[in-house]
């Protein structure tokens, strides 16, 4: 492209138009949207370039920005998949409060823990905690950094560590719960 | 065109003219390209040979100012380094960045990013008890590459086009700013950190960012702005703790 040659107005900076031939006339904006710079609309203050007077757009934000994009959309299944986790803890909190309040109560819970509603929840909260771990986990390279002299740690390396210690809660875990 | 003409494609260039226009909209521009011709070499073609109102930032063409930041078919890319073939039949939609208010055509208003920047305080602040003097700032390569990555932010906004926190809380410090905050924190020749510490630890500094991730995967340069982010929020917090357990005399300075 050889744009360099051809005769044009000045290109460092702002390639801003320096008339106003191909835009067509000024005219007047929406009212009572203000305008600011040096010259301002037609007919107020005084004559300058049309091109000077500032009006700047900002785009609005649509309601359903998280799904513009891959990453936003993984986003927010990462954030969303905590309040399906929390809908879980809430429902152990009230088998919780079940047990205190005495056997009747707390048998009525564990009826209520067969219903096909709880049986869903259950499941979707097993695969979102899934997802809010393991992303998480992806995500912990970039605020973990481990640096031996010049070299840096693979990223990988801080990802497995997780796992691992994951593995050795769930171990520690199973053997509390299957002590005699 | 410097090499041979291997096809037409259109573009869609998003046109704002605040002193005729009510709102943006896209008008189509058919331009021949070649093997190298670059998203910035065919919008400077428009100018030269169809349009010469056509108002967008440019100026080295080798990826190092950070003027030429556009939506390329919806994501943040430089213009100089990325070519029209790969985007061949086309159309390709070209946008002013997005997140930001829009001048002019292609232009956007980067007065409340460089004032955030100034918010940030990116610059040096010697050690008042123990000033470089004639030896000047010593530091070891290790001590380099604590911030190296952190300095090669061009300032290009591309973070800010692709953050969706700095369109949903405009007063956010953003990607960019607190990035350049934490490449002097991590400086072994810097002591303001307690300076900049009040412009981070906001609502709308450190606070405001959800990790997202989508500034770092937009960076030109490979800056990772996330990562500095959140291990700037794990120094604050630990900061904060270190202050509650063992408060200063007088607190911070």
């Amino acid at each position: 492209m050889s744009a360099r040659g051809a005769a044009g107005p000045p290109r460092d900076g702002v390639a801003g138009p320096p008339r106003d031939g191909v835009a067509g006339p000024p005219r007047e904006g929406p009212a009572g949207v203000p305008r600011g710079g040096s010259a301002g609309p037609p007919g107020d203050g005084p004559p300058g370039p049309p091109g000077s007077a500032r009006r700047p757009h900002r785009p609005p934000v649509r309601r359903t920005w998280f799904l513009a994009t891959r990453e936003y959309r993984a986003y927010a299944l990462r954030e969303a998949s905590s309040v399906v986790v929390g809908l879980f803890v809430l429902n152990l909190v009230i088998g919780l409060v079940s047990a205190h309040r005495g056997v009747d109560a707390f048998t009525r819970w564990v009826e209520l823990q067969r219903s096909a509603p709880v049986v869903v929840l259950t499941v979707v909260a097993l695969v979102m905690a899934v997802v809010h771990a393991t992303t998480w986990f992806q995500a912990t390279p970039a605020i973990i950094r481990v640096r031996r002299g010049r070299r840096q740690l693979h990223r990988g390396w801080v990802v497995l560590a997780h796992y691992v210690l994951l593995a050795a809660f769930a171990v520690v875990v199973v053997l509390w719960l299957g002590r005699p | 065109m410097s090499g041979e003409v291997l096809g037409t494609i259109t573009l869609r260039v998003q046109r704002y003219r605040p002193d005729a226009d009510e709102a943006p909209h896209l008008v189509e521009y058919a331009v021949p390209w070649g093997q190298d011709t670059s998203v910035l070499d065919a919008l400077t073609w428009i100018k030269d040979h169809l349009d010469p109102t056509l108002a967008f930032r440019w100026s080295c063409r080798m990826a190092i100012c950070g003027s030429c930041g556009f939506m390329l078919n919806g994501v943040p890319r430089l213009g100089c380094e990325h070519f029209v073939r790969d985007y061949a039949p086309g159309p390709l939609v070209v946008e002013p960045l997005a997140n930001l208010a829009v001048e002019r055509d292609l232009v956007v208003d980067l007065e409340p990013f460089l004032a955030s920047l100034e918010r940030a305080r990116p610059w040096l602040v010697p050690d008042p008890e123990d000033p470089p003097g004639e030896t000047g700032n010593r530091q070891t390569p290790e001590q380099m590459l604590a911030y190296h990555d952190y300095a090669m932010c061009i300032d290009c906004l591309l973070c800010y086009a692709a953050c969706p926190q700095v369109a949903l809380a405009p007063d956010f410090l953003g990607p960019a700013a607190i990035t350049a905050a934490v490449r002097y924190d991590k400086d072994s020749r810097d002591h303001g950190s307690d300076d900049r510490l009040p412009a981070l630890d906001r609502e709308d500094g450190l606070w405001a960012c959800t990790f997202v991730g989508a500034c770092s995967t937009a960076c030109p340069k490979g800056v990772d702005p996330a990562a500095a982010i959140q291990q700037a929020k794990a120094a604050t917090a630990a900061a904060w703790a270190a202050e509650f357990l063992l408060p200063r005399r007088g607190g911070r300075p």
